[in-house]
């Protein structure tokens, strides 16, 4: 296999990662909502370009009326720097983005 | 800890067996008791053993719910160093900077769930601000095995000879539940408005029809009605 075979299907997972992510937040946002409360959805800001199509897609998912609040990811980035140190965590424990997290993953 | 001697210690040993039998209706009890008055009798130090329970059962204790001073006593009995863990329990329970009700569900979570917090690892090498371990010792959900885990500093669970047979996995889950506590104490900690005034209150342990967490985080409105 040579190099663009691999970058292509390096690709291809983290496409269909991001697939896996974004269908598990779906199912989770329609879980909440069918208890009948509302329903809030956390986005970091370095997505913040990619609101208009986020927005979008909940519509068509028909999850128009969750609110979206959105956080500050280098907020975000100083609170989990802080936790690391403080649990004395090894650097394999990064903080890891949004579309790095599986469905299997995902559960906390 | 004071080492008695004489009239001072049969009375320090009797007021822990008064305490004991007092306690001693409740459930799981008597094979503490058991297990703790056997500890006495096989231990090198016996007198600063006695010392230790009088101190908790006269002090700590009374705080505990009784399924708590059961969990504390059999860890005890069952550690290699039993003055050290009744110690790290004294010192959870007079560190400022956490509420009282945090400093007990620490307690709880060393002596009562089947992967405990290490409270020697807490107290020797951590280093988390208050506001932090706060939320962490209030959150029922928080996974401590995981960053124990995976931490660079060993625990009594996990020591250094074991992380070596870690796998990539365990350093992805440590970073999945580090980044869901960490978006969560960002709200808590770094005051971000939420909408409406709600507040960040738990993590939920339920799940809904398919397998999937209900929502992230429970928030409640100053008034009280919860929100997912």
């Amino acid at each position: 296999m040579d190099g663009r075979a691999l970058d292509e299907g390096a690709r291809r997972s983290q496409s269909q990662q991001a697939k896996n992510a974004f269908v598990h937040m779906i199912a989770q946002l329609k879980a909440a909502k069918s208890t009948g409360q509302r329903v809030y959805l956390g986005v970091s800001d370095a997505i913040a370009e990619n609101m208009d199509l986020l927005e979008e897609l909940l519509r068509n998912y028909r999850l128009a009326d969750v609110t979206i609040v959105t956080f500050s990811e280098a907020k975000f980035k100083e609170v989990a720097a802080t936790l690391r140190k403080g649990l004395g965590l090894a650097g394999g424990v990064a903080t890891v983005a949004t579309d790095q997290i599986t469905k299997d993953d995902a559960d906390d | 800890m004071k080492k008695l001697r004489g009239g001072p210690a049969r009375a320090q040993g009797a007021s822990v067996v008064e305490e004991l039998e007092r306690l001693a209706k409740a459930s799981k009890m008597p094979d503490t008791i058991y297990a703790v008055a056997r500890r006495i009798a096989e231990g090198e130090d016996k007198a600063k053993f006695v010392g230790a329970l009088d101190k908790l059962l006269r002090g700590a204790a009374k705080q505990f719910d009784e399924e708590v001073v059961t969990g504390v006593l059999r860890r005890a009995a069952d550690a290699v160093d039993p003055l050290a863990f009744l110690d790290n329990v004294e010192w959870i329970m007079e560190r400022t900077g956490l509420s009282a009700e945090a400093r007990k569900a620490l307690v709880r979570q060393a002596v009562l769930r089947d992967s405990p917090l290490d409270l020697r690892w807490l107290r020797e090498l951590t280093d988390l601000p208050d506001d932090m371990l706060e939320y962490m010792a209030l959150d029922k959900t928080t996974n401590w095995r995981s960053f124990m885990k995976v931490s660079k500093k060993p625990s009594d669970y996990f020591p250094s000879s074991l992380k070596k047979l870690l796998k990539n996995t365990d350093y992805a889950d440590a970073a999945v539940k580090l980044r869901g506590v960490a978006g969560e104490l960002m709200f808590v900690v770094e005051d971000v408005e939420l909408p409406g005034g709600l507040k960040i209150v738990a993590r939920p342990g339920r799940r809904g029809r398919e397998g999937d967490r209900l929502c992230s985080a429970r928030c409640k409105r100053s008034a009280g009605d919860a929100r997912g």
